[in-house]
């Protein structure tokens, strides 16, 4: 009889994969404990988790790349204490893990290597591809609503540019409020989620997702220009990042901006947000509204976007800024 | 058209969730608008161009027009009425992504702590919570509108 599709044996199997050498049918199902016929049907199912296993006659399988899996001992290790961290191979969104989790708990984080359910602003989807990429979300409770709080969301963008530096990346800039931008595109993005009554706790979810290593084979229904952390590297000439090295710094600060926050609101992020404005002097326009077109001019004291239209300067609060089509 | 139309009409918008309703026949129209309880305005013959329809005020009280038929009629100031502000500049979403069902309607009986809508500013989605258990008797603010700090989104009796 068949065995099922055990989570542990596709690790295992993710696990002897990860070098990214050639490796024979027969050696990958002795070292994974499977048959042949067991062996296909796994690879089936890990290229349904996004892995981009290639697979050739007489060669057998290997990954297109190597995988350096999350490692919690690690990643732990360039976090603070403070912060509970949990490893996840598989989860639907991390945000949404957080959403379930008991907010005693916080501030607890969730990193995983693969979402079956990835999600992007208002529905939209979070391509997530198993190992390729880093998704991770951390969950704060404050007792009472911070000042400035939607300005978290460029709070955050900074944050995230940051550990980038700090673990190599250099050349991000934020497309208001926080897209992740290297070259124009794509690098990451965030999706701050929070829930309170308007006089009384309130809980801040904070989810990033980071491009490191995706293919383009991985990356189907992306509708917009990407990059990943490995090709920002190789532009630059310089080495691969770890993956777990790149995870600890983003959740080492978006702790520390989160504990800070509520003492300094946005102000100290904001000469930072504005020397890397994406945007500034760019010619934009927000979508559905005529009048809020013309060029960027940075961000006010309370993280509202700046446009100098015909009829004067007007903060955005709300809504998509896109750089106009020229 | 007559009142048993509109009233139909009234029904459909209500199971729908949309916050505005308008139907053309002939030199009549009517719209029906969610944004403070049920409103309808039934227009005769050449009426104000459409989109010229300012909404009310909030919690205000509906004001017919023309030969306008009140269906929601408006209900006195009491202290059963808890209003429930925005805390801050953004957009008013009432459901949690395009096409789901809305958190809630009106009629609808919510717990403290129920999500009762979502306010986006800076590609931050925050769900709005109520603050007291009760019913819902009015949704102030259409789907997807942009909210002022302090505005009033809901009336929880």
């Amino acid at each position: 009889m068949a065995r099922p599709l055990v989570e542990e044996d596709l690790l295992r199997l993710v696990d002897a994969l990860a070098p990214g050498e050639w490796q024979s049918g027969e050696a990958l199902a002795l070292a994974s404990g499977l048959t042949r016929a067991g062996l296909a049907k796994r690879v089936t199912h890990l290229r349904d988790w996004g892995l981009h296993i290639e697979s050739k006659f007489g060669q057998g399988y290997r990954l297109a790349r190597p995988l350096e899996r999350l490692d919690a001992d690690r990643i732990r290790a360039g976090v603070t204490p403070d912060l509970r961290i949990d490893v996840l191979p598989i989860a639907d969104s991390t945000n949404r893990v957080l959403m379930d989790a008991d907010p005693a708990a916080d501030p607890q984080a969730v990193i995983a290597e693969y979402q079956s359910a990835g999600r992007g602003r208002r529905g939209r989807d979070w391509r997530s591809p198993f190992g390729a990429n880093l998704y991770l979300s951390t969950a704060w409770t404050y007792p009472l609503w911070p000042h400035q709080l939607p300005a978290l969301s460029l709070a955050v963008g900074v944050i995230c540019a940051r550990a980038l530096h700090a673990a190599g990346v250099d050349g991000v800039r934020l497309k208001w409020p926080n897209d992740l931008l290297v070259q124009q595109r794509k690098l990451g993005g965030i999706l701050i989620e929070q829930r309170g009554e308007s006089s009384g706790l309130c809980r801040v979810i904070v989810g990033v997702g980071i491009n490191v290593s995706m293919h383009k084979s991985q990356a189907a229904g992306i509708d917009q220009p990407w990059i990943t952390v490995d090709e920002a590297m190789e532009l630059a000439g310089r080495p691969p990042v770890s993956r777990n090295l790149l995870a600890a710094e983003l959740l080492h600060g978006l702790h520390e901006c989160l504990a800070r926050y509520t003492v300094k609101g946005f102000e100290p992020y904001r000469e930072e947000w504005l020397a890397l404005d994406a945007l500034r002097g760019r010619e934009v326009h927000v979508p559905g509204d005529d009048k809020l077109r013309g060029i960027g001019q940075g961000i006010d004291a309370s993280g509202a976007f700046l446009i100098e239209t015909k009829a004067g300067l007007r903060p955005v609060h709300a809504g998509d800024v896109s750089l106009r089509a020229v | 058209m007559d009142l048993r139309k509109i009233k139909t009409l009234i029904d459909l918008v209500e199971q729908s969730g949309i916050s505005e309703l308008e139907v053309k026949e002939g030199e009549e129209s009517v719209r029906i608008s969610r944004n403070s309880g049920p409103i309808t305005q039934y227009i005769s013959g050449p009426g104000p161009a459409a989109g010229s329809y300012a909404p009310p005020a909030p919690a205000a009280v509906a004001a017919p027009v023309a030969q306008a038929a009140p269906v929601a009629a408006a209900k006195p100031e009491v202290d059963t009425r808890h209003i429930v502000r925005a805390p801050m500049v953004g957009t008013f979403y009432r459901q949690p992504s395009p096409g789901a069902r809305a958190f809630v309607e009106i009629g609808q009986t919510v717990k403290a702590g129920q999500t009762l809508c979502i306010i986006e500013a800076m590609k931050m989605l925050n769900q709005i919570e109520s603050d007291k258990a009760g019913v819902v008797a009015e949704i102030l603010v259409a789907n997807e509108n942009a909210v002022e700090f302090d505005q009033p989104l809901f009336v929880i009796e």
